[in-house]
């Protein structure tokens, strides 16, 4: 195990939260209001089906009892029926999973590309033209919603300028990354907005350094110490300020996948939203809350990697 | 262990060691400000010294004395957008005071260095021990990685870290504060440098380690012929380890010369409260703490600047333009009343 | 009881207040302070007094003018395609649901998160462990999709966003202001107030929220900014207040699909969210200024 060994301790931290996100989950079908089964049946509803219903879930056992028997269905990858396309949640997403997987990937990747170097460049000009037009920039990019940036991008360079495409996912992995370009810029700008100052703070703490005075006093270039003791030590913190939000990167891929109409399930939520498709809900909730506790748990496996400190 | 230096700039007259006892960095009216929202704080404001080579030269002051300032202007180690440095500071014919970054970099680490006082964040915690020493010779020397690495393991065992084979690889969060303090010295002897600077190296140290580490510098300047200047605001540590030594007070140099003189009869009341100040002093059974507090260095008093503090206060002190008057045979005192001085144990 | 009669406030201790005047002594006390300050108040009273600003109502439809553009055809703003709505007034009548979010959900998620994070860090042991655990479970999922969830649950209005708000959103605060009470708790005077034998009660209310309200103060503009947009992407997938009432993320929703032809019709609501969420950063920031601890 050695080098791994710190990670076993964060797994058996995550076990009480994804039991809490269970927890949530379930409780969300009982705030409808009025009588789940009807609800859940919708349009299909009939006198058989709420019954076979009513029995499947356990719906006159006590709430700790129903509680049980959905984790039960979950721990088997049973994450309920669809009524409106009636078919298994569980294919339903996976169905339409690979969009949002590329998208979000895409868009973490711009991000990177975008707002890194950006809050470094701030950061090691501080208080300069350049670093008040940075943080200037993001402060609005902040305030503008992820539907509209994305709109307008649409407006300058599908419609003005004709480079990309209005809407839609492709169908080979060049029309992918070509379709995809605008989304993932769109949330690559929402994103970075939210991550540029704690970039910016996290490579100005670096510079403020001690060690990087003992690098100074040894003669060194500048070059040098902004290569290897600025970068490195910064791009350290850059691996946490990423996973910590992730909530909201998962947040704005949901929105933009509407606005561009991606087919991914962020689109499936809230198609099924309206449509009162509640078991769909559920499990895209249920789907993108483990999806971040991982990326958390991830996150501080890498970070653990790379710290020496880490590893006692 | 010889290690050539090419980084020396070819401009620069011959490196030659120097003799003993010559004079081997000359300072004359050094003064750095800083730009702050609240004014100009001048921090070091024309500071005057001769260093000799071969000595170990104390500065002794309280916090915001300025004396950790005078070290880094030293070697312009100051961030220059709020600080600005004056002033000469000559070392081989040359002012570094206006040298460009480049050639700072030539001189930093090669001919004059510096140790910092807290060993736990002056380190790289993400880098190699062993690399750390390394990176100053791959600065300043044409060595190979292979030469390098052979070089550190030999001053880590200069600076006593026991079994450095195994060290070498390690991390500095691996090591113990007294330990990590020997790294920083090895990182900057790695070059051997004529002039080695040391701010408060002990301050964050346990008391034991503390004399270990004081021990070892003093053997280290004896074999390399160092010179080096040490701060503090201990005056224990500068009378213990300081052949001469200079008391600063608000930004300036208020008592200088030979160590011994200046603490068995000092020339100005401010060295005479901080001895008075010490536990174990000979005035009696409490200490006599000096009343007061340090002037404010944005705005400094046209006169005297300790004249709020001192016992000996006078009208004509408010008005005197101060300056360094020779008291005896290379020392020192900024007091107009230095000959009125009474000693407890005359 | 009879250390009541001690109390008349005679152990000094630092409140913020007494940092705050310390700063008010410039003139301005920030600029970002005022300018934000400003900016929401204008906009914010434009749309108070939407009535007297514009003559037509948000429903009317002006329908020999669908899709004017700005200046033209007696609106200033141009009009919405299909319908011919006026531009203008729709804004400052939408306006008022946008903002209403902002401070509704806003001021209720402060007063909730400050006070589980004030209890979950100042009694600290078991009661924090859970609390924060709660917390913890909350961030896992991405506000949006719990909002989402809820709405999807309850049915979309305005009520049950502010609901779905106000369960979401106060999870932010508890760690914010669970952090600093940590910090605050340690301070030597909460130790005097201890030993004082001052109620719990008295000791939070009195000495730990004044210090750490100000972090809650400034998140909560940011949070302002974060709800404004929540509320405003509900409104775009159709899942906020219900139509004709004009609400800016559904006349984006509406817009885009002439956004070709009538590119204002999208693009001017959203401008107008800009433009309240940058008044209320910039307050934050103006906040985060004065009420910085000196030194």
């Amino acid at each position: 195990m050695g080098r791994f060994g710190f990670v076993i301790p964060r797994l058996i931290q995550l076990v009480p939260v994804a039991i809490g996100i269970t927890i949530i989950t379930f409780f969300l079908i009982h705030l409808i209001p009025g009588d789940p089964v009807v609800a859940l049946l919708g349009n299909h509803y009939s006198d058989a089906s709420a019954h076979a219903l009513r029995a499947a879930l356990g719906l006159d056992k006590p709430l700790w009892n129903q509680y049980l028997i959905f984790l039960g269905n979950l721990l088997h990858g049973d994450l309920g029926n669809s009524i409106y396309y009636e078919e298994p949640v569980r294919d339903l997403i996976f169905s339409r999973i690979e969009p949002t997987v590329w998208l979000v990937v895409y868009a973490a990747a711009l991000s990177a590309i975008i707002s890194v170097p950006l809050g470094m460049l701030a950061a090691l000009k501080r208080d300069s033209v350049i670093d008040q037009a940075i943080r200037g920039f993001f402060l609005v990019a902040l305030a503008m919603p992820a539907f509209w940036v994305g709109i307008i991008l649409v407006l300058i360079f599908s419609i003005h300028f004709s480079i990309f495409p209005v809407s839609g996912f492709g169908d080979t992995i060049p029309s992918h990354i070509e379709d995809l370009f605008l989304p993932a810029l769109t949330i690559a700008l929402s994103f970075g907005a939210v991550l540029i100052r704690s970039l910016r703070n996290s490579t100005l703490s670096v510079l403020r350094a001690d060690y990087v005075d003992t690098a100074r006093a040894k003669g060194l270039p500048n070059r040098v110490i902004l290569g290897r003791h600025v970068l490195r030590n910064a791009l350290l913190s850059t691996v946490t300020i990423f996973g910590v939000n992730i909530a909201f990167l998962m947040g704005a891929t949901v929105i933009v996948e509407n606005v561009f109409a991606l087919g991914g399930i962020g689109q499936l939520l809230v198609s099924a939203i309206q449509q009162r498709d509640y078991a769909v809900v559920q499990g895209i909730t249920l789907l993108i809350a483990f999806f971040v506790i991982v990326i958390n748990l991830l996150t501080d496996v890498a970070y653990g990697l790379l710290d020496p400190r880490v590893q006692q | 262990m010889n290690a050539t230096l090419i980084a020396s700039d070819p401009r620069e007259p011959s490196t030659q060691a120097p003799e003993p006892g010559s004079v081997i960095l000359s300072v004359r009216d050094l003064r750095t400000s800083f730009r702050t929202e609240r004014g100009v704080v001048r921090a070091v404001d024309g500071i005057s010294f001769d260093l000799l080579s071969g000595e170990t030269f104390g500065i002794v002051g309280e916090s915001g004395s300025g004396k950790s300032v005078t070290c880094r202007s030293l070697i312009g180690l100051l961030p220059t957008p709020p600080a600005v440095t004056q002033g000469t500071v000559l070392y081989n014919g040359r002012n570094l005071v206006g040298l460009s970054s480049r050639q700072m970099q030539m001189v930093r680490g090669a001919h004059i260095s510096m140790i910092f006082q807290d060993p736990m964040t002056f380190l790289n915690p993400l880098m190699r021990v062993g690399d750390q020493i390394a990176e100053s010779l791959q600065a300043h020397t044409s060595m190979g990685r292979r030469e390098r690495m052979a070089a550190a393991l030999l001053l880590m065992r200069e600076v006593g870290i026991p079994g450095p084979e195994r060290r070498i690889r390690d991390y500095p969060h691996q090591f113990s504060g007294g330990m990590r303090q020997r790294v920083l010295i090895a990182i900057a002897l790695a070059c051997r440098p004529r002039i080695l600077l040391a701010d408060e190296p002990t301050t964050a140290l346990d008391v034991t380690i503390q004399d270990q580490i004081l021990g070892l510098l003093l053997n280290l300047q004896r074999e390399f012929g160092m010179t080096v200047v040490l701060v503090s605001h201990d005056l224990g540590v500068i009378a213990e380890t300081c052949d001469r030594m200079a008391v600063m007070y608000g930004g300036q140099i208020v008592e200088q010369g030979d160590t011994v003189t200046l603490l068995t009869r000092p020339k100005h009341p401010y060295t005479q409260g901080l001895l008075r100040s010490l536990p174990g002093a000979s005035t009696g059974k409490y200490l006599t703490p000096i009343p007061g507090a340090p002037p404010s260095l944005i705005d400094p008093p046209a006169g005297c600047r300790f004249l709020d503090r001192c016992p000996l206060a006078m009208d004509q002190c408010r008005t005197w333009h101060t300056e360094l008057l020779p008291v005896g045979p290379d020392h020192l005192s900024r007091c107009i009343r230095h000959d009125q001085m009474e000693y407890a144990n005359d | 009881m009879a250390y009541e009669a001690l109390d008349s406030g005679s152990v000094p201790l630092p409140s913020t207040a007494e940092q705050v005047t310390r700063r008010r002594k410039r003139l301005i006390p920030s600029w970002p302070l005022v300018i934000g300050g400003v900016l929401l108040l204008v906009i914010a009273a434009a749309c108070l007094a939407a009535p007297w600003l514009t003559s037509y109502d948000p429903s009317y439809q002006d329908i020999n003018n669908p899709g004017a553009a700005p200046f033209s055809a007696g609106h200033l703003l141009g009009t919405d395609a299909p319908f011919g709505r006026d531009m203008l007034s729709r804004i400052l009548y939408g306006g008022r649901i946008d903002i209403l979010i902002g401070l509704g959900a806003t001021s209720v998620t402060v007063i909730v998160g400050t006070t589980v994070g004030l209890i979950a860090g100042y009694f600290g042991g078991k009661i924090d462990g859970i609390l924060m655990r709660i917390v913890d479970i909350f961030f896992a999922f991405p506000f949006l999709v719990l909002v989402l969830a809820i709405i999807a649950m309850l049915g979309p209005s305005l009520l049950n966003m502010f609901i779905a708000i106000w369960a979401v959103g106060w999870v932010s605060y508890a760690r914010i202001i669970r952090g600093e009470t940590l910090v605050v708790k340690k301070q030597e005077f909460i130790l005097a107030a201890r030993t004082l034998g001052y109620t719990h009660r008295r000791i939070i209310i009195r000495h730990i929220l004044p210090s750490v309200i100000s972090a809650a103060l400034v998140f909560s503009m940011a949070d302002a900014v974060g709800n404004i947009l929540l509320g405003a992407a509900l409104g775009y997938l159709g899942l906020g207040v219900p139509p004709p009432t004009p609400e800016w993320g559904s006349m984006i929703a509406d817009g885009q699909t002439y956004m070709v032809t009538q590119w204002w019709v999208p693009t001017l609501p959203g401008i107008a969210i800009v433009l309240v969420g940058i008044s209320f950063s910039l307050i934050g920031d103006g906040l985060a200024d004065i009420l910085r601890p000196q030194g």
